[in-house]
């Protein structure tokens, strides 16, 4: 038979499971956020983000501990005592953490058609056994992510972009969404960030100042209750 | 090129899809295939080799109707896809036939909240260690499953291990020093417990173990913002702290032993994923699929004795973690096994485990083959594949050409052969070939011929079904084990399917199952029905399944049947791939035969006591119309050997996961695997893991079901 007319197999959205956590995916619902491999690596940064965030206030926490009167509570006298080293651990932790995501990031954004090996992982291990050779034929590229059911309203003077990843569109009526930051720059955060709207059809303004510097900035949605994140958002100021 | 159309879309004829191999994995890809929201699309054929579906999972009744199985089959509280499929066809099935008996799923399946692991006291004596899970809410295949993560699992083990550590001091927890921190704790506040439990150190005691698993669980639940070394710190604390206090208690106690031994496992596991970072871990746990799970645990701080706990052996009994089937090479891949473990215990529905109530073939696959018949579906029975023929390599797309059968019987009729019989008015899979039906039946059934080997080729017809005429698609879901017959010309040009067949290994397995004429407390055993892993070789695995008694059908019914399984040590180099002769195949029957006897004269007594007398085992114990006396009256009773290419067992072995292909893989325009072995997400050997690798070959051929809809795909 001509063999252009055989059925074949549609192309896939995607060939492997999408495992990273900020996904949260389990089950029917869950979005299809991962295709793009940028997805995962503006979540590494975020969690990276919120790590660094933690150790900027714990390090103002400390300085005042050190060079302000104490309010007399036993905790903060003991955080006290300690700083010196606590800051050298911190300090250490969050270069790490960067390296990690560093990595993470350019890995993700080269785009390898083949996964990172499974098995490998480990505080010291590299791979321990061979990667099997690549596929026949490589997969073909993704497609893009699907769109969320959350509607944007944008109020901006110049040219922005905005993108989220959102885990479950389920609990959209119980996010909240923090301020947006950009890495390695003094520019103020977008604080006008705010989910609004019925909960069934939640809105998510986004006011961009006047003058805002160009830069990207990242933000998270977290889960009210729990404060857990489930959703990054991006914007990138032209 | 034809794309995946619309379901109202009438213009292409259906594209004809050749399912090879009727187990879990073949029959999901045809149920999905044929729902009849996809409108007809795919006209699927099933090839089966033999006279019955089910591979793996098949079972046959016996005389007396008795349901003879592959292998004790116990359906876990997770397998929310296996679940959803099954409840899925009860209905359709009800739905066509509302007045036939046993045919709601409510009775398929009950619950067994019941069970434990054989556990080995200091003085050498087995002592059965039994644990009641709790019934949770829902059921599994109810709409919305569990949603998991690594960090709620985590969460989940603090917890456990909290109630753990609450039982071993003896705290009151709801009494404990109110020193709770309410919301999260800082990183100031958990430093200082830490200083606190450190100055106090052994004279803190269980309670201040206590106390740090309630922050424990504080900081797994927002565990990006806290430092790892600060969580390592916590977590050593913890051990530290419990072990001094414990050690002293549990030599004498062995159930503060076990307790604390589960403890420990808990608190390695939550070590090793925050050292691993596998919360941010794009694999998963894939990522430490490399380790073997007791080594892996023992990197991240769990005894020997933790490691060589009843709760361990257990798991590993579970899964066939032997490598070659030898006792003395335990091994399954880490991750996979921590992904298995964690579903298990906290995503469970309704019961931890479920048993069924006919044979697993009753159960699952003639109910599975009466709907898709409905559907139109064709069953081609006694249709032995033996070779994938591939497109030139020149050709402009790497595919499947050709499909080469054994036809190995006819029927008189000329039409499809009918598979099933009825026991007590259910559908059922003989035992046996329904010779009455085949050309030649008296001829061919007085050969002895055994239509489930690979190496027996007698045929009566050989076929060659050619792609664009006899078929569109093929789904190639015969097993791991057969692949090596059947795929030939892939494996000369496909690097991958070779590494894989190198790396991801399986195991034959044995089993028996006794009816006896005594219950379980004449034979000292106890009162309640139990699943029990984790006793000596060379069966370390059995359940209580005299529930199958009333379904069977006995003039003098037994009192109790009981099943047992295990590996089997390998003799076979499976790089043969037609090793199964004749001869090999009564060898290792008879070498599972003699195993059953040894194993019931040495250790029976230890489940059942009053089955020991002088001499050994009670033989009159067991039932049987034959004047059989001493060992011998064990002819009566079943075993199976499981050595044949297809029943061999797919293992996780650590290692080997990244050498699996995915259904999903695209090297072949219109071939997709399916099977257990697969790259599935789930990767081990089970129903769950071989349905979402048939639900993933669907999704392969047509986009359905979608991605996001197969429960636990993108799991971590
Ligand atoms: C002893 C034992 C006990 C088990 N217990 C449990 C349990 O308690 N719980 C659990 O979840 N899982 C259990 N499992 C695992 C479970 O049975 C398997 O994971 C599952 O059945 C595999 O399904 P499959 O479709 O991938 O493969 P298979 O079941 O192997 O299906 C392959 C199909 O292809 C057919 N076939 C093979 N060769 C050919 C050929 N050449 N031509 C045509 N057809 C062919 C076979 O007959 C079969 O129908 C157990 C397995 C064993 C061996």
């Amino acid at each position: 038979m001509d063999d252009s007319n055989r059925p074949k197999r549609p192309k896939m959205e995607r060939t492997e499971p999408d495992r990273s956590w900020m996904n949260g995916s389990f089950g029917p619902g869950a979005s299809a956020a991962g295709s793009d491999p940028r997805a995962a690596g503006y979540q590494a940064i975020n969690n990276a983000y919120r790590l660094i965030d933690e150790y900027v206030r714990q390090g103002q926490r400390m300085a005042e501990n050190l060079w302000l009167p104490l309010d007399g509570s036993a905790g903060r006298a003991a955080s006290a005592f300690n700083a010196p080293e606590r800051l050298m651990r911190a300090m250490g932790d969050m270069t790490m953490a960067w390296l990690e995501v560093m990595e993470q990031f350019t890995k993700n954004a080269q785009a390898k058609p083949s996964p990172v090996p499974a098995g490998s992982a480990g505080p010291f291990a590299s791979s321990r056994v061979e990667p099997p050779p690549a596929a026949t034929e490589a997969p073909s590229p993704s497609a893009p992510a699907k769109a969320q059911p959350l509607k944007l309203s944008l109020d901006a003077r110049g040219r922005v972009e905005v993108s989220f990843q959102l885990a479950d569109a389920a609990s959209l009526a119980e996010l909240a969404v923090t301020e947006l930051r950009s890495f390695g720059s003094d520019a103020e955060p977008i604080r006008g960030v705010e989910l609004s709207g019925a909960p069934d059809e939640p809105v998510l303004r986004v006011r961009v100042p006047e003058g805002q510097p160009a830069g990207t900035y990242n933000g998270l949605f977290l889960e009210r209750g729990s404060q857990r994140p489930c959703g990054t958002i991006s914007l990138v100021v032209h | 090129m034809v794309e995946a159309k619309d379901p109202g879309d009438e213009v292409q004829p259906p594209t004809k899809v050749a399912v090879i191999g009727g187990g879990c994995a073949g029959m999901t890809a045809a149920f999905e295939l044929t729902r009849p929201e996809l409108g007809g699309r795919y006209r699927v054929t099933v090839y089966q080799m033999g006279f019955r579906l089910g591979g793996k999972g098949a079972s046959g009744r016996g005389e007396h109707g008795r349901v003879e199985e592959h292998g004790l089959h116990l359906w876990m509280g997770y397998y929310e896809n296996a679940f959803r499929l099954m409840r899925d066809c009860y209905a359709e099935r009800l739905e066509l036939d509302p007045d036939r008996p046993a045919l709601r799923f409510e009775d398929a399946f009950s619950p067994a909240h019941f069970n434990g692991a054989m556990d080995l006291a200091a003085n050498g004596e087995w002592l059965p260690w039994k644990v009641d899970f709790p019934a949770m809410p829902g059921l599994p295949g109810d709409p919305n499953p569990p949603k998991l993560d690594i960090p709620t699992y985590l969460i989940h083990a603090a917890r456990l291990l909290r109630t753990l550590l609450t039982t071993l001091s003896g705290v009151d927890d709801a009494k404990a020093e109110p020193v709770r921190p309410r919301a999260q704790p800082s990183e100031g506040e958990l430093t200082e417990l830490l200083k606190r439990l450190t100055q106090l150190g052994a004279f803190a005691g269980l309670g201040a173990a206590v106390e740090a698993t309630r922050w424990l669980e504080l900081v797994l639940g927002a565990l990006p913002e806290y430092p790892q070394s600060l969580i390592a710190r916590l977590l050593d604390a913890v051990s530290e702290l419990a072990q001094t206090e414990l050690r002293r208690l549990t030599e004498a106690n062995h159930e503060l032993r076990r307790l604390w031994e589960i403890a420990e496992l808990i608190l390695a596991t939550i070590r090793g994923c925050v050292r691993f970072r596998l919360v941010f871990d794009p694999r998963g746990f894939d990522a430490i699929d490399d380790y073997d799970c007791r080594e892996w645990l023992a990197l991240n701080g769990a005894s020997q004795g933790a490691i060589d706990s009843a709760f361990i052996r257990a798991l590993y009994d579970l899964a066939f973690a032997y490598e070659g089937g030898d006792e003395k090479r335990p091994a399954i891949a880490a991750g996979s096994a921590l992904r298995g473990a964690f579903r298990a215990f906290f995503s469970y529905r309704g019961a931890f485990f479920w048993r069924m109530n006919a044979g697993m073939g009753d159960i699952v696959f003639a109910p599975l083959y009466e709907v898709l018949c409905r559907r139109g579906v064709r069953f081609e029975f006694f249709h032995k594949l033996t070779n994938v023929g591939l497109s030139e390599p020149g050709a402009a797309s790497a595919h499947v050409r050709e499909l080469e059968f054994d036809v190995q019987a006819h029927t008189l009729s000329g039409g499809e052969y009918e598979p099933l019989c009825s026991v007590k008015g259910l559908p059922c899979w003989p035992a046996r070939p329904l010779f009455e039906q085949l050309v030649g039946g008296a001829e061919l059934e007085a050969l002895g011929i055994d239509f489930e080997t690979q190496s027996d080729r007698r045929a009566c017809e050989r076929k060659l079904l050619r792609v664009g005429v006899d078929f569109d698609f093929a789904v190639l879901s015969v097993g791991l084990g057969v692949l090596r017959s059947v795929c030939g010309s892939i494996l000369e040009r496909d690097e991958r399917y070779r590494n894989m067949l190198e790396h991801v290994k399986s195991v034959p397995t044995q089993a028996f199952q006794l009816w006896l004429d005594k219950d379980l407390w004449e034979l000292g055993g106890g009162s309640r029905p139990i699943n029990l892993s984790g006793y000596v070789e060379p069966f370390d695995t059995l359940a209580d399944m005299t529930h199958l008694i009333p379904k069977e059908d006995w003039a003098r019914p037994p009192k109790l049947l009981a099943y047992f399984c295990n590996v089997l040590r390998d003799t076979a180099d499976p790089r043969d791939g037609r090793y199964d002769t004749e001869e090999f195949l009564a060898r290792e029957r008879s070498r599972v035969r003699q195993h059953c006897v040894d194993f019931l004269s040495r250790d029976a007594a230890a489940l059942w006591p009053a089955s020991r007398v002088a001499g050994g085992f009670d033989w009159s114990a067991l039932s049987s119309d034959a004047k059989l006396e001493g060992p011998a009256r064990f002819s009566s009773q079943y075993w199976t050997a499981n050595v044949r290419p297809s029943d061999r067992y797919s293992q996780a072995l650590p290692g080997s996961t990244r050498f699996r292909i995915s259904p999903l893989d695209q090297s072949y325009d219109n071939l997709t695997l399916a099977g257990d072995y697969t790259n599935c997400s789930l990767n081990m050997g089970c129903v769950e893991a071989a349905v979402m690798s048939g639900m993933l070959a669907a999704h392969a051929l047509s986009g359905f079901p979608a991605l996001a809809n197969i429960v636990g795909y993108d799991h971590p």
